[in-house]
């Protein structure tokens, strides 16, 4: 401490460097609702990184297995989300915060793409109230097969042709992950989803 | 919503996390003390009151959840301070822009401020929620 | 006279409060601090035409009364009368200031500038008359310099410290004002003192300023100063009187204090750690230095001026103790400054 005794933001980044901390310490003193789905994306993202690495204990989980999984962590650095709070019916992943902050997220296996789009469309024609501070939301795709990026593709083929209103991009930090964007029916205000893929592909072929 | 309602709230919320009895000791700590006493909490003040050495990532995550969580408990808000000792005090806006910048402006002198971080206190209050109830 | 220009002569002077509040009277686009708003309103392809004169009327209020050291002197009537009326018939000498008034010299403008003061306009108002004196003076800064900002060899040889300084003192055109109202009892010698200049520096602009007064008029029209340290106590004990924010004492446990609070709308005389203190004293607390804020409405909204009286322990424990100097900050113009000035004069009234 050397500013009045006290820590100064520079020495509590310092000692927050950790990504999990640095991504606690952000939520923090977060001061907007656009701060705050930064800090949940980084958040899905390192949770998303560190399941990557262990498919082998995840591979063969079902998918309330995997979303109480990544529930878990996001509790363990300090948001408040759970699964199925009643929003207009049971969304699998809510974060919730201060202002009236909501972010949901339907979390899918990708066993076909009629099945993501139903989560889709969950999200956005179900769940998702579209109000400001509640106009943002994720499709969490786990992935158990390869190529994720071929996967990602197509998805968003099948979600262009499904939907002619919903705008898609790459993202330019993850070329795997997409952002989409559309005019939310309740509201008419813009309602904006991150579709990220976690792999959990797990063939190893090291066996002789 | 007063201290008590916060706390069933916390562990509503948070049931069977071991997380919650910090955070109610924190509560307990900014509720017993006067109004004029909760002006600028700061971490070490947080630390210093549950019997911490320092800052560490459990008093961390306790004030994640009463700071950022809908509980909403306490406020952020940061303090600027000079070469000479002089303080201004800045809103969470003004702070999160700064970040997002890398510039913060000086709130007297316009201009500036070299190596803020260095020279900013991030400190909390307690929220119109839990003083509420303590009126 | 362009906006580019009086908005340069804005950012030298004017504490960014005051300056936001002059652009938006004047209907002005503000950027991310002084450096962005200048260069939005130096941009040749916008017309500021419309706000030209507004803003630049708001700058020659400022002048007259923004981040001064003031010393009044108690003048009769017809010594006033007879200095206003010498003062509406001077004739003011051609200088460079003079012609860019309300505008400022920049620092390279300013290197063959004198140290001595030069009148450049009389301002004539309902409430009185000033006469505008520029001058050179000379500004230390300091500045935090990081190695990358340095040549190779320095840097290396310089690794071995943790923070290196880099001070200058730069030349900026000082703007001093003699002001004789129309009504009460004190003529007020207002010299510049924006944040970073020494004591010293504004003691001598105001030594040089009285007499080139005299030699203007020829005549001596001010005698001592008032003396207004019994107006530290005195406005620390009235407990309604404005926002206390610092203060600086002796007590009679032989301890010095320095106390301050510049947290908004909350007064010293309240906070729990001074009552206590004092409480626990048998004889009251014998203060030297206070800082002073008042909340002034103004049509948008509120400003917020500082009264400094700032003497020292040692002068307190004199058997007269004397203090010259008011420090008055963060005026938006000159109708808080002169509510400053009426409070300092109504506790003088009383002492």
């Amino acid at each position: 401490m050397n500013v009045k005794g006290q820590y100064s933001l520079e020495e509590l980044r310092l000692l927050f460097r950790h990504e999990p901390d640095r991504i606690r310490f952000e939520m923090l003193i977060a001061a907007d609702h656009e701060a705050r789905l930064r800090h949940v994306e980084a958040a899905i993202d390192w949770i998303a990184q560190e399941h990557a690495k262990t498919p082998q204990h995840r591979h063969k989980r079902d998918e309330d297995e995997l979303t109480t999984d990544l529930i878990t962590d996001l509790k363990a650095m300090g948001f408040d989300a759970s699964h199925d709070k009643d929003y207009g019916g049971h969304a699998d992943i809510v974060i919730e915060a201060r202002e009236n902050f909501l972010w949901l997220a339907e979390a899918k296996i990708h066993r076909d793409y009629a099945w993501l789009l139903k989560g889709f469309q969950q999200l956005d024609t179900r769940y998702s109230t579209g109000l400001p501070g509640q106009d943002t939301g994720s499709l969490i795709i786990y992935c158990k097969r390869r190529r994720v990026d071929l996967v990602m593709d197509r998805w968003c083929e099948e979600l262009a042709r499904a939907r002619p209103d919903v705008s898609i991009t790459v993202c330019a930090e993850n070329p795997l992950i997409r952002r989409s964007s559309h005019r939310h029916e309740r509201t008419g205000l813009l309602f904006r989803v991150r579709h990220v893929p976690i792999s959990i592909y797990f063939k190893p072929d090291d066996r002789s | 919503m007063s201290a008590k309602e916060i706390k069933a709230e916390l562990h509503e919320r948070w049931r069977g996390d071991s997380i919650t009895s910090l955070c109610d000791r924190i509560i307990d700590y900014a509720s017993s003390l006067p109004e004029n006493q909760v002006r600028m909490l700061t971490f070490r003040s947080f630390g210093d009151a549950v019997g911490k050495d320092g800052v560490d990532d459990e008093l961390l995550r306790a004030l994640t959840i009463l700071v950022s969580s809908r509980l909403a408990a306490f406020d952020a808000r940061a303090l600027l301070v000079d070469d000479d000792d002089s303080e201004h005090e800045l809103s969470a806006k003004e702070l999160e822009k700064a970040r997002a910048t890398g510039v913060l402006i000086h709130p007297e002198t316009g201009e500036a401020v070299p190596d803020f971080e260095s020279r900013v206190i991030p400190f909390f209050v307690p929220s119109a929620r839990l003083r509420a109830g303590n009126r | 006279m362009d906006m580019g220009t009086l908005a340069r002569s804005m950012r030298a002077r004017m504490p960014w409060p005051v300056g936001q509040r002059v652009l938006r009277q004047n209907e002005l686009p503000r950027g991310h601090g002084w450096e962005k708003t200048v260069e939005k309103l130096s941009d040749e392809r916008v017309n500021y035409d419309y706000a030209i004169e507004g803003t630049t009327n708001d700058l020659r209020e400022h002048l007259l009364c923004g981040e001064k050291l003031v010393r009044l002197y108690m003048v009769s009537k017809p010594a006033r009368n007879a200095l206003t009326k010498t003062l509406q018939n001077v004739q003011l000498p051609k200088s460079r200031f003079r012609e860019a008034y309300p505008a400022l010299l920049s620092e390279d403008e300013l290197e063959a500038g004198s140290s001595k003061p030069i009148l450049i306009s009389i301002e004539d108002s309902d409430e009185g008359v000033s006469a505008v004196f520029a001058s050179v003076r000379s500004l230390l800064l300091k500045e935090p310099l990081t190695p990358d900002e340095l040549p190779e060899g320095v840097a290396d040889a310089l690794s071995q410290y943790d923070e290196i300084v880099g001070i200058k003192y730069v030349r900026y055109e000082a703007v001093d004002v003699v002001s004789i109202p129309k009504t009460g009892d004190y003529v007020g010698i207002r010299v510049d003192f924006p944040n970073g200049m020494h004591r010293d520096v504004a003691e001598v602009a105001q030594s040089r300023l009285r007499t080139e007064l005299s030699s203007l008029v020829k005549a001596e029209h001010l005698s001592s100063p008032v003396n207004l340290f019994p107006l530290i106590d005195a406005m620390y004990k009235a407990k309604t009187e404005g926002t206390v924010v610092e203060l600086a004492f002796g007590t009679t446990t032989a301890s010095l204090k320095h106390e301050k609070m510049r947290r908004r709308g909350t007064c010293l005389r309240d906070e729990a750690y001074h009552k206590g203190g004092k409480a626990a004293l048998g004889s009251p607390i014998e203060p030297y230095r206070l800082s002073i804020v008042w909340r002034v409405p103004f049509s948008e909204g509120e400003s917020t001026p500082e009264l400094g009286l700032y003497s020292t322990a040692l002068a307190s424990g004199s058997a007269n103790p004397i203090l010259t100097d008011a420090v008055i900050r963060k005026c938006m113009g000159l109708r808080d400054f002169n509510y400053v000035e009426k409070r300092i004069e109504y506790f003088l009234s009383r002492v």
